[in-house]
């Protein structure tokens, strides 16, 4: 029996007996614990196995590997050096998205795994933006991460004036209130427009609203997570580094050979491209004036005033015909939730807008990292404009620089999860023609299901882009491949994926794809 | 002459004697007591109007002079609500799950007083003023277009909800098939003349409503108005609804004569001299000193400074002219709409100073100094008059000029060639130089047709049609002032549906795709020589789908239309018949290679630029007036 025959046996067999202990409670029992143990020892020989006749043989020895955690990002980049090699951790999240389907219960035996493979020594730990599909790992695994050291913390250049309470910046602190109060209008909710904001609100906080009705007593969530971040793994910010375009990053000195630029997210001086710089204004002013001083909704009239339909108002107009209250009761409730849902947006929009998007260089191999970058943050870098457009005729030149870049990038991490809104059709025009088995390779962590609308157009990864990328370039999803967990056995691709290519440098673990450069 | 002859003969062959008989004498009395034969002169007459008081503004400005004023709707019958038959307010409160008591406008104790005074506590009042000025504002609106207007197809009745939602919003929705005004807390820290904090009501601002009931009017008007194929279409729809909110000030007399006080007559200042004037060495101590805003030219001035803005929400002289601005693409559609707005009132102003000049002048002979901020009583009489007449007729023009804008994809240029073309047609002659205001105005503000030869007003006119070169539109009943029946409709639509097939190439349509006649009405209006003039305005539509990339189908297509407004004259009458309806004018989206191509290139980036390539739900390509950045 070889290895990794065994390895997927043990896997499946404890899978099936630790199925049900492991609804009760998500902490994996001393029996799994054993069986974790076990198997980890058996996915190394699987990985060293296929190293051997895979990718090591010619490469540079640079290595992406995707965990697949469902709708999220966790991505670690394998550095090698004269000192053996070196680790970069790009995000680490999961977000059970709208319909809740988002989070495929396998982070926290992924970042197990990533502590067995790095030994829990980071050289650098990107967060490209705080919302939970990149972040919740920290959280999730709280007690994990405070095991893990990390030479240097990257995080977006607003990040930092996000957690002084007493700035005007205090982000976090004004996206909690918001979201608490938006998620006040949305809870109880049953459309799927609600559903979809009520979603992007604790994407953008990591507090599940439909479990706790009281606020955020102690750190949790997303809260939690940048605590981990910058106190824990940032040693209370003096290992953390905030980026913004055209900075010249400082890299943690054991990443000998390797050089970064950072693209994204647009600087100070170019906030015209957030679109939102001041959250208050545009979504807070709008909140502050729907719910009275209590903080309770607004009423306009008192008690006395209000009736019922069939008491005071009358039944038939002045033609005879019926007059249906139950359609005016209709047509007002769906004319309302538009604007919350707007304002919800705005917020998902402006932190994909922060995301880091950092371009690495090893050995003649360039990476691109973009995040979730959004338009704002794309444009800003790609075009040649001094402020966002809305007349996409300008849009039609793109920066050389942005050119070669885009032209000759050996990997590109799909931004926003395959979401059309996160790579504008010029990108993938520009990302090259014909370099398709060229060894360019993209990667996209998504899971199906969790977000949009495919009857809209809006669904998550979108079917089109997803298309017109695989067309350019391999494209390796996460969710193409089946996963072996302990705690939830072998989770099955997503449905209707396509099938992923079959690439000589790609190897597959029992959590993981890993493509050796 | 055969005629002649056969009649002659007969009074004299029926040459026998009239005699009434006696039975027949009885019967005649008996008829002429009969009680409804004629209007009995015990009866009460019906009311032509209904008195309603409201707001002239907004609960903000208080008791300043004029502020509340009555209106006078047209009578009709009502039912709590108030439920009419065009428009009926319906109080539900979207927000808070409830309906709120209906005011039973029939009340005696009501009828007797003009309606409930003016309170912002009371519901029953806020669905009295919103149904005094929507129903007003339709008045205006049937006056200037010389015909009844209808709602968009599908609603038959506008409903009003006052208190729909919270939000400091309030927006036109065809799917809720009505108006939704939202309520919200003012300002904590800057809420102007609000209390902080206090609940202001958008339905309680006259700006608003008829703003709101405007866009309702125009969608009924012009369906394909609110489809943004450009950035002018959602911008005009906005620029249009502020024009009409704002013309409404100038009709309100008292607020007139005041502002003409305090302006010495120069209507478009921003500020109003303050009642007591403020030495040098002693600053403002008391509120009569203080400067007050102009209230005629500034719109919604509770809501802006409720959110905290500290001013109105726009006014219609916000600039300097300037004509870069509106080659701006990050202009939004209401700053963009707001460069429109402050071009008809450059004209409007232009004017008024032009045919009151004469007045200032006698005036001035009379020993009153050229820079005086005093005006005699009898003087603003006759300034107040000018300027509500002069603001009736740039309101009447504005309007009259929609029904010669193409039915798609509308400009701002269109619109100024509409008003040029729809203003000559009434009054070739035009002594005060308005369409001249007009035209220098727009330019000044950069906003030029795109394929007129000449910035003139002959260039400008949409071109006549050379007579018979288009067949004639034989059969068309053009019906009368009342309207059309169903019956007229029902022989009109198939006729006009057969003409635009039949003519498709030359009326600018792809020649094998279906034509649309989404509407016709006829427009009777009356010319200064007394004639009057029957036009039937005919908007025809075709739609075909265009690829947001042809080389990519894959990422789906965008609806673009091609559309033709039709003029048709009633034809007078030849011979004891009428001869065929000639076409007179044929204003064009056409769809042809040159133009139609820089039309599709244009709507596509449009498209792109608004995110509207994401998704593929139609009615993405609509404006959401509810989501139009705080609507309003």
């Amino acid at each position: 029996m070889s290895p990794r025959k065994t390895a997927k046996k043990v896997a499946r067999k404890s899978g099936a007996s630790t199925k049900k202990s492991a609804k009760k409670s998500s902490k994996p029992t001393a029996a799994a614990k054993k069986t974790i143990a076990r198997k980890t020892v058996a996915r190394k020989t699987v990985a060293k196995r296929l190293g051997t006749d895979g990718a090591a043989e010619s490469g540079t020895g640079l290595r992406v590997r995707m965990y697949r955690v469902g709708f999220g990002d966790f991505f670690l980049v394998t550095v090698p050096t004269a000192a053996g090699d070196k680790f970069i951790l790009i995000d680490c999240g999961v977000f059970k998205g709208k319909t809740g389907k988002g989070d495929i219960g396998s982070i926290n035996e992924a970042v197990e795994d990533l502590f067995k493979t790095t030994n829990g020594e980071l050289a650098l730990v990107i967060m490209t933006h705080r919302h939970a599909d990149h972040i919740a790992g920290f959280n999730k695994a709280e007690d994990l991460f405070r095991k893990f050291t990390a030479s240097q913390v990257w995080m977006p250049y607003w990040e930092q004036f996000n957690d002084d309470k007493d700035s005007a910046h205090s982000l976090q602190f004004e996206i909690e209130q918001l979201a608490m109060e938006l998620a006040l209008r949305f809870r109880g909710r049953e459309d799927d427009e609600s559903k979809e904001a009520l979603a992007m609100l604790e994407d953008a906080t990591g507090i599940d609203f439909n479990a706790t009705s009281a606020g955020p007593k102690k750190l949790s969530g997303n809260a939690l997570a940048l605590d981990i971040l910058k106190n824990h793994l940032g040693a209370k910010g003096k290992k953390v580094r905030y980026y913004a375009a055209g900075d010249e990053p400082e890299l943690p000195e054991e990443l000998d050979g390797l050089s970064a630029v950072i693209l994204g997210p647009p600087p100070k001086d170019a906030q015209v491209f957030m679109k939102l710089e001041d959250l208050k204004k545009g979504v807070g002013q709008y909140l502050d004036s729907t719910s009275a001083e209590d903080g309770s909704a607004l009423r306009p009239f008192r008690e006395q005033w209000t009736i019922t339909a069939d008491e005071a108002y009358p039944q038939v107009d002045l033609r005879d015909r019926p007059i249906n209250y139950h359609d005016v009761i209709q047509h007002v409730a769906r004319a309302q939730p538009s604007m919350l849902a707007d304002a919800a947006k705005k917020v998902d929009d402006f932190l994909n807008n922060q995301s880091l998007v950092v371009l690495f260089k090893f050995a003649g191999k360039s990476l691109l990292f973009v995040g979730d970058a959004q338009a704002g943050n794309w444009e800003h870098w790609l075009y040649e404009a001094d402020a966002p457009s809305s007349d996409p005729t300008k849009l039609g030149s793109i920066k050389d620089e942005s050119q070669q870049i885009l032209r000759t990038i050996d990997f590109y991490k799909v931004g926003h999860h395959g979401s059309t809104n996160a790579t504008p059709i010029q990108a993938v025009e520009a990302l090259s023609a014909g370099r398709k088995g060229d060894g360019f390779v993209a990667m996209c962590s998504t899971q199906p299901d969790v977000y949009g609308n495919p009857l809209k157009g809006t669904e998550v990864p979108r079917d089109p882009l997803m298309e017109a990328l695989g067309g350019e370039c391999d494209l390796v999803r996460s969710d193409a491949y089946a996963i072996n967990t302990v705690a939830n056995g072998t989770i099955e691709p997503g449905e209707g994926v396509p099938k992923p290519p079959k690439l000589r440098n790609l190897v597959k673990g029992d959590l993981y794809v890993e493509y050796s450069f | 002459m055969p005629d002649q002859t056969s009649r002659s003969p007969r009074p004299r062959k029926a040459a026998k004697k009239r005699i009434v008989s006696n039975a027949v004498r009885a019967t005649a009395i008996a008829a002429a007591g009969v009680p409804g034969l004629f209007l009995d002169s015990t009866a009460i007459p019906p009311p032509a109007t209904r008195p309603l008081k409201a707001y002239a503004f907004d609960p903000s400005l208080g008791h300043f002079i004029g502020n509340e004023m009555t209106i006078e709707v047209k009578y009709e019958k009502l039912l709590p609500g108030p439920v009419g038959r065009k428009v009926a307010v319906i109080d539900y409160d979207g927000a808070n799950k409830c309906f709120y008591k209906p005011v039973d406008l029939d009340d005696p104790s009501l009828l007797i007083r003009g309606g409930l005074a003016p309170s912002e506590s009371d519901p029953r009042f806020h669905q009295q003023m919103v149904y005094a000025v929507v129903s007003d504002t339709v008045q205006h609106f049937e006056a200037a277009l010389g015909r009844r207007i209808r709602w968009r197809r599908g609603i038959d009745r506008l409903n009003l909800y006052p208190h729909a939602m919270i939000s400091a919003n309030a927006a036109y929705s065809p799917s809720a098939q009505g108006i939704l005004f939202g309520y919200f807390r003012a300002s904590d820290q800057d809420p102007g003349r609000n209390l902080p904090g206090q609940t202001v009501f958008t339905c309680l601002s006259h700006d608003i409503i008829v703003h709101e009931t405007t866009h309702a009017v125009l969608d009924g008007i012009r369906t394909h108005f609110s489809e943004r194929t450009n950035p002018d279409v959602p911008a005009f729809h906005e620029a249009f609804a502020d024009l009409a909110a704002l013309f409404r000030h100038f009709s309100h007399k008292t607020a007139l004569l005041d502002t003409i006080a305090k302006t010495g007559g120069l209507l478009y200042r921003y500020h109003l001299q303050p009642e007591s004037g403020v030495s040098s060495e002693d600053g403002v101590k008391i509120q009569a000193q203080l400067a007050q805003v102009n209230p005629l030219i500034g719109l919604a001035q509770q809501f802006g400074e409720a959110r905290g803005t500290g001013k109105a929400l726009r006014s219609a002289l916000s600039e300097e002219p300037d004509p870069k601005k509106i080659l701006d693409p990050k202009l939004e559609p209401h700053q963009r709409g707001a460069i429109m707005v402050s071009a008809v009132f450059d004209a409007y102003f232009t004017i008024y100073l032009r045919r009151t000049a004469d007045l200032f002048r006698l005036y001035r002979a009379n020993g009153a100094g050229t820079n005086t901020m005093e005006v005699s009583g009898s003087l603003a009489n006759l300034l107040a008059e000018q300027a509500s007449r002069t603001a009736e007729i740039f309101f009447q023009i504005c309007v009259r000029a929609i029904d010669y804008c193409p039915p798609v994809d509308i400009t701002f240029g269109d619109f100024l060639r509409a008003v040029i073309t729809a203003d000559r047609d009434l009054h070739p002659e035009d002594k005060d130089g308005i369409r001249d205001a007009f035209m220098q105005a727009f330019r000044l503000r950069g906003m030029l047709p795109a394929d007129a030869e000449f910035f003139s007003e002959d260039a400008l006119c949409w071109p006549r049609i050379q007579p018979k070169s288009l067949p004639a539109v034989d059969g068309l009943v053009f019906g009368d002032p009342n309207g059309l029946t169903r019956e007229e409709k029902d022989i009109n639509g198939p006729l006009l549906r057969a003409y635009a097939k039949k003519n498709a190439g030359r009326l600018g349509f792809w020649p094998d795709l279906p034509v649309e006649v989404p509407s016709f009405h006829p427009a009777f209006r009356i010319s200064p020589d007394g004639r009057l003039r029957v036009d039937m305005v005919i908007e025809m539509v075709q739609q075909y789908d265009t690829p947001f990339d042809p080389n990519r189908p894959e990422l789906g297509t965008f609806p673009m239309r091609a559309g033709c407004t039709v003029l048709v004259a009633k034809p007078s009458i030849v011979d004891d018949e009428y001869a065929g309806a000639e076409i007179r004018y044929l204003i064009q989206k056409k769809v042809d290679a040159d133009y139609g191509g820089t039309r599709e290139q244009t709507q596509r980036q449009y498209t792109l630029s608004q995110g509207l390539l994401e998704g593929n739900d139609p009615k993405r390509f609509s404006i959401d007036f509810n989501m139009l950045h705080g609507g309003i």
